[in-house]
């Protein structure tokens, strides 16, 4: 493990639709773009910039918004399909409820946050710089809600233990809560 | 072609949003972490697949919730972001405000700065909906802050909003009320 601090931003591109009535389910499914920008602390001094050192993709869904909209979370996974819906189908019942035997309590009715992909680059593969990313864009786009993410995105277990979340098969979750 | 003759579809719009953000863990002495600009560019498409612009909206997320629980100081944070000394007296007060009843504990600020569309879509509900929109995305719970004129007192009456006591602005509850 890299004990150095890493220093940097995200930048985030999202394209969300202005809903009209009729749209197709996947419609509330928003696409999230992010590069990540960053240096080592030690490297860092007046003149240094940050470097292009990662990117991640995010699907966010705003729950509170099919619930305004009549428009039950499964037609909008099932529309929108591959990872999303395999996301449904690990974590909740068709009426929206999360499988009893996960023991997740109730569904938040906020965000849904599904973390398609993350990687940084090499040189920084054993620093904190991937959990800091990840918890920065949950910051900005699902401070409360469900954030889900594939295990095998590139934390350890324990890295995802400590971020708070729950390791089922596929997936490692947390809800946020205030 | 005159550009009039080519059809647009507004109902098909959608926003392009931009934002930027420092990485966690932020500083409680770095005020500027607390807060993020984000810039939408409210499109469409037109009959031949062009991106046609219909309008703009600015927001400022201030993450009060994470900044008090870093122990940051507000009034710094307002000071920071440009908010002048009745904002910073509105609500730094004991990281509440009482007049509207807002713990920001609880809650973060979404300021929406600016919302225009052009003008051949004043007439259309392209405004609200991109309001709305922006909300659900970045603040489904919260404290909604706007200028009393980028909207009709109808229309934020229809949104729950509130006058904030000897200011232009209005204070909304999110998740909006449906209008």
């Amino acid at each position: 493990m890299d004990e150095r601090t890493v220093i940097g931003a995200i930048h985030l591109f999202a394209t969300a639709t202005i809903k009209p009535e009729g749209m197709g389910p996947s419609g509330f499914v928003t696409p999230v773009d992010g590069k990540i920008a960053a240096e080592f602390l030690e490297d860092a001094d007046e003149d240094s910039e940050c470097e292009d050192a990662g990117t991640f993709r995010l699907l966010h869904v705003s729950l509170g918004e099919l619930e305004d909209e009549g428009v039950a979370l499964y037609s909008v996974c099932d529309d929108y399909g591959n990872d999303l819906w395999e996301v449904f189908t690990a974590l909740f019942r068709k009426d929206g409820r999360f499988k009893k035997e996960l023991h997740l309590g109730k569904p938040p009715r906020t965000n849904l946050l599904y973390i398609e992909s993350a990687s940084v680059r090499p040189k920084y593969v054993e620093s904190t710089l991937l959990v800091q990313a990840i918890e920065t864009a949950v910051a900005k786009f699902c401070h409360t809600g469900l954030v889900v993410a594939d295990v095998a995105l590139g934390l350890s277990g324990q890295q995802w233990t400590e971020l708070g979340f729950h390791l089922l098969d596929r997936f490692a979750v947390r809800v946020n809560s205030r | 072609m005159d550009p009039d003759d080519i059809a647009v579809d507004v109902d098909s719009s959608s926003i392009e949003f931009t934002l930027s953000s420092f990485l966690k863990p932020w500083d409680a002495d770095d005020p500027e972490a607390y807060s993020c600009e984000i810039r939408g560019k409210i499109i469409t498409h037109d009959d031949q697949d062009k991106e046609v612009p219909l309008g703009e909206i600015e927001l400022l997320l201030v993450k009060t919730a994470d900044a008090i629980c870093d122990g940051a100081e507000l009034a710094f944070i307002f000071d920071a972001v440009g908010l002048d000394d009745p904002w910073i007296a509105l609500f730094a007060e004991e990281g509440s405000c009482p007049e509207l009843a807002v713990q920001f504990s609880e809650n973060d600020i979404l300021f929406i700065g600016k919302v225009s569309v052009e003008e051949k879509y004043q007439g259309t509900s392209l405004r609200i909906r991109a309001i709305q929109t922006a909300v659900a995305m970045f603040l489904p719970v919260g404290t909604v802050i706007v200028h009393c004129d980028l909207l009709t007192d109808a229309e934020w009456s229809r949104f729950g909003g509130r006058q904030i006591p000897e200011t232009d602005y209005i204070c909304v509850r999110s998740p909006l009320a449906h209008p």
